[in-house]
């Protein structure tokens, strides 16, 4: 196990402590050192804990709607830390469904700025020149929101469209660094629990779902696929949906 | 208080507020203005309330007062 990885290679995880980042990290963990990111230290070491790593996991704490920031604390990181970051997997974001004639400026900023900006910020600093030389692959998660819509969703939604079409310019840019996004359909998490308990929205999936409510693994199994050596995809809107959008 | 007045007018779409009849007897009352409603309490008001409980209230006197009791900013 050990014998594979580049001691000083670091995958990064952003939005570690949320569901689907959890199940990344844990998926990964056995084939990758992991630099596991939030905005709370305090959680980020019970995740750390948590995850009972073979390989190294370091913390970066940062609140991600802090653009300005990122370079900076995370060069900081690197440094003190002598490493580099070989895979960032884009997991960060927060949701808010309103009525598009209710959504204050700050809001729509902020929604952006986590979902879609801090993750321009990260790459940005990755493809500095003694940076990119560490690259393999980007992967950014989006939503199938992206692509089909729903009330209220429209500025999720198109902070997640954002990240589909930011990955097609980018695989071209800087191939042969791999770049993805995956659209993840229904999946039970702390993010949606909440929104997914209503009667209309069970109801919807029992018709809608093929196969089913989606578990994070769905999601986490695909990114580990996407970050393979031998693995021929970039440029790509995955959608991981058990077969939602196929009707 | 009149700030939370002016936001309920501002959500409702209404004029006047009654606040003898509850929320869900307003004409613009949906899923998307109850999500409002709880996007107001939280942003503004520090207050996590979820969905079901908002409709309960038996009028918006009622919940108008639930706010302001429970405030945290």
């Amino acid at each position: 196990m050990l014998s594979k990885i580049e001691k000083n290679k670091f995958t990064l995880i952003s939005g570690a402590t949320s569901d689907i980042g959890y199940s990344i990290a844990n998926r990964l963990k056995d084939s990758n050192n992991l630099i596991i990111s939030g905005r709370d230290y305090s959680q980020l070491k019970i995740l750390a804990s948590k995850l009972k790593s073979q390989n190294e996991v370091r913390l970066w704490e940062h609140d991600l709607s802090d653009l300005e920031g990122i370079n900076g604390s995370l060069g900081i990181l690197l440094k003190e830390n002598s490493i580099a970051i070989n895979n960032f997997i884009h997991v960060a974001g927060i949701t808010k469904i309103l009525p598009i004639r209710m959504f204050g400026i700050e809001n729509y900023n902020n929604i952006f700025n986590v979902n879609f900006f801090s993750a321009v910020e990260i790459i940005k600093f990755l493809m500095i020149k003694n940076n990119r030389k560490n690259l393999n692959n980007i992967v950014l998660i989006s939503a199938l929101f992206s692509k089909y819509g729903d009330k209220g969703n429209a500025i999720y939604a198109s902070s997640k469209g954002a990240i589909d079409s930011f990955v097609k310019s980018l695989a071209v840019e800087i191939a042969p660094i791999k770049v993805n996004s995956i659209l993840p359909g229904a999946i039970n998490t702390k993010m949606t629990s909440e929104l997914f308990d209503s009667e209309d929205y069970k109801k919807y999936f029992q018709s809608k779902y093929l196969l089913g409510m989606g578990s994070v693994q769905n999601i986490s199994n695909y990114v580990n696929y996407l970050i393979q050596e031998d693995t021929w995809i970039t440029g790509q809107n995955i959608i991981i949906d058990g077969g939602a959008s196929c009707h | 208080m009149n700030k939370l007045i002016e936001d309920l007018k501002n959500i409702l779409e209404i004029e006047d507020l009654d606040l003898e009849i509850s929320l869900l007897d307003y004409d613009s009352w949906d899923s998307l203005t109850r999500l409002s409603i709880i996007s107001l309490l939280e942003d503004d008001y520090g207050i996590q309330i979820k969905a079901d409980k908002i409709e309960n209230f038996k009028n918006l006197g009622e919940f108008i007062d639930y706010v302001i009791k429970n405030r945290k900013k």
